[in-house]
């Protein structure tokens, strides 16, 4: 009979044992470039998607981000892309208080990060078709679809190296923010009530080496059932959330560790 | 103590650069005195002193006492006027920014005697950007230090007095250093000219993904036999300094090149001074110190003799080198005096290219890419294929600019040998 390990990490199919972990097997992503572009939203709209104990932050602000991660140590030195939306926001409940960032929806081209973050971090991840973004007269896009419609389109332009006191801004907003944050939700076999349902954070390092600026804009399309049926829903509550400003796009590059030994994922108290 | 009773020297600007200026006056015996605008950067020129004092004992360079003693004739002074008052030699090194230090000099001459000497240490600006500021020019050249080295330069103006490039050479010798006047001015004058494009060779090697800081600054060390690459000099220079000499680089938007090589620079820049990251006297940089792992005994093991980075370094280098002396603002062999006594390694960039042979070199430099700009390309090509039609080609002929097998840069003399 298959025994499991206590000592390591297991996914599904678990009865074939733990997870991979040896020489090389790091969470460092080597090779990051990232697309970030901010904009404020209407606050009370935001509100309405945050589960229980999240508030939006004083300025409900959401940023669309994408990622084109290469030379990923665990996945061998291969590599993913990813669009994702996080919103910045407040937690509160009787344990702790922390301010960061919630991560609404996360769309990845690779199974398995997906699964990782899903089952083992809680952030919320699915499937989407995102292609390497293109550079074009020194205006980058990127898009995400699935089924064969577009979810949404980005692009930013316009880059410049950002000033210092800008860096030393974003540096000071950030202390003590770092934090972001899930929902990990699964549902009971056969009953609508849930089986798993904490809010956790997964801090990670990001060791940027390459920093511009520009102006973004994000596109969000509509979509139907037919379109995209198991996304649909997502999409469109995020269309409906207005841009009401851009903040500066950033444009970066270096590299990413998702596992802090002194800041592991946990669940928020 | 005043060598040759020229007044006390005035540094203007108490960074670290004036710091250094000032310690090396007060070695050579010449009482100091820094001014700086800012209040609380002046309180800090003591320790300023005392650390790179401090770091120049470490390096046996000078005894603790010569250190001690020197930094007793070094003083402070917040009025402009009381600090230029009997000031034989003025030496400035405040932020370049041109607008200020056009206007501060004309300060400068409205309260110095008619007879100071009116220096620049700009790294940066040239000369004649600066001289029409002063109304008597014959008083005003530049007078380039570099840290940590024994180089100066000397750039006169169109104005500048033979009688003042003397005295300036003067001091220069009194000071223990070798002096290089240039025969005209040039961005960067000597050195900074040849090492500005190898640090922005190995910036862009590291921004475009070809190689890693390390691998970078392990091809370089390699190469040259330096105890540090570019990064580990960008650290010892201070971050903020290389980001401002590119910070305040002219739009070029004639060469949109060029232009796209500064935003990559700048936003590779940013985000390490931005955070704090200033090098050396920091403590983080591109590396962290004490212990830099470009220090540790293993850093240069078990990696290849060649690379990409070292082509792409040694091919900016060496372009760079000929560009300057094919534009006669110095000879190759002063070119590699200037290199080898701010580095203190054994060949400089003339050197090299008769080791790796002009042949060669001229495939590298293709391979690698040309310099900016045909008109610089097509001169770095000429001056070798020059050398080459003299049968000339380096080292493996027993000539090239040098003569072998006792090129003059072994000679112990090397250094001491005649400027232009």
């Amino acid at each position: 009979m298959f025994k499991r390990d206590p000592t390591k990490s297991h996914m599904m199919p678990a009865h074939f044992g733990a997870r991979y972990h040896g020489p090389g097997s790091s969470g460092w992503y080597r090779d990051v470039t990232a697309l970030t572009v901010p904009y404020v939203t209407d606050g009370s709209q935001l509100a309405q998607l945050l589960p229980q104990g999240f508030e939006p932050a004083a300025e409900p602000i959401i940023s669309v981000f994408y990622a084109c991660n290469r030379q990923v140590d665990w996945l061998a030195g291969r590599g993913y892309n990813m669009i994702g939306v996080n919103a910045d926001v407040t937690y509160r409940s009787d344990g702790e208080s922390l301010g960061g960032t919630f991560a609404l929806v996360i769309w990845e081209n690779l199974t398995d990060p997906i699964l990782t973050g899903r089952e083992l971090q809680g952030i919320p991840k699915v499937y989407a078709d995102i292609p390497d973004h293109s550079v074009s007269n020194d205006v980058w896009r990127c898009n995400a679809s699935h089924f064969g419609h577009t979810i949404v389109d980005i692009e930013v332009s316009g880059l410049r190296a950002p000033e210092l006191e800008e860096i030393a801004a974003s540096e000071k907003a950030l202390k003590g923010k770092d934090n972001p944050m899930g929902w990990r939700y699964i549902q009971q076999a056969g009953s609508f009530e849930p089986k798993l349902d904490e809010y956790t954070t997964f801090p990670s390092e990001n060791h940027i080496t390459q920093i511009m600026l520009g102006e973004g804009k994000v596109e969000w399309k509509n979509l139907s059932w037919e379109q995209n049926p198991t996304q649909f829903h997502i999409v469109n509550a995020l269309k409906s959330l207005p841009i009401l400003d851009y903040r500066p796009a950033a444009l970066t590059k270096g590299s990413t560790n998702l596992i802090l030994p002194d800041r592991l994922p946990r669940p928020l108290k | 103590m005043k060598p040759h009773g020229e007044g006390h020297v005035c540094f203007i600007g108490g960074g670290t650069m004036g710091c250094y200026n000032a310690l090396l006056a007060a070695l050579a015996g010449y009482d100091a005195v820094v001014y700086d605008i800012a209040w609380d950067s002046l309180l800090e020129v003591p320790q300023r002193v005392s650390e790179i004092a401090g770091e120049m004992a470490i390096a046996g360079l000078i005894s603790p006492k010569a250190a001690q003693d020197a930094s007793s004739r070094i003083a402070i002074q917040k009025d402009l006027k009381a600090a230029l008052y009997g000031a034989g030699l003025v030496s400035e090194s405040i932020f370049e920014n041109l607008a200020v230090k056009r206007e501060l000099f004309a300060e400068l001459e409205r309260y110095a005697a008619s007879d100071t000497i009116l220096t620049t240490n700009s790294s940066s600006l040239l000369v004649s950007d600066i001289e029409d500021a002063v109304i008597d020019g014959s008083r005003f050249a530049a007078l380039h230090s570099h840290l940590g080295a024994m180089l100066f330069d000397i750039v006169p103006g169109p104005r500048t007095s033979p009688a003042t490039l003397s005295r300036l050479q003067d001091y220069v010798q009194h000071l223990g250093g070798v002096s290089l006047v240039l025969k005209k001015e040039n961005k960067g004058y000597v050195f900074n000219a040849m090492i500005g494009p190898v640090l922005a060779a190995a910036m862009l090697q590291v921004i475009d993904g070809a190689a890693s800081i390390e691998e970078v600054d392990r091809a370089w060390m390699k190469r040259t036999g330096s105890p540090m690459g570019p990064f580990g000099m960008m650290d010892l220079f201070g971050t903020r300094l290389i980001y401002d000499s590119w910070k305040n680089r002219p739009a070029m938007p004639e060469q949109p090149l060029m232009d796209l090589m500064k935003r990559k620079v700048l936003s590779f820049l940013a985000p390490v001074v931005g955070t704090g990251r200033f090098g050396m006297r920091s403590g983080r940089g591109f590396y962290t110190y004490p212990d830099p792992a470009y220090a540790a005994p293993d850093f240069l093991q078990a990696h290849p003799e060649t690379s990409l980075a070292d082509y792409a370094l040694t091919s900016a280098w060496t372009q760079n080198a000929v560009l300057i002396a094919t534009n006669d603002v110095a000879r190759p062999h002063d070119v590699d005096r200037a290199w080898i006594a701010a580095t203190r390694q054994a060949k400089g960039p003339f050197a090299i290219l008769d080791e790796i042979g002009l042949e060669r070199a001229l495939t590298l430099f293709h391979v690698t890419g040309p310099l900016a700009g045909p008109e610089n390309a097509g001169k770095v090509h000429k001056c070798l294929i020059d050398q080459l039609a003299q049968g000339r080609s380096g080292l493996q002929v027993g000539k090239g600019f040098y003569e072998y097998p006792d090129p003059a840069y072994a000679a112990v003399t090397f250094l001491s040998g005649s400027v232009i």
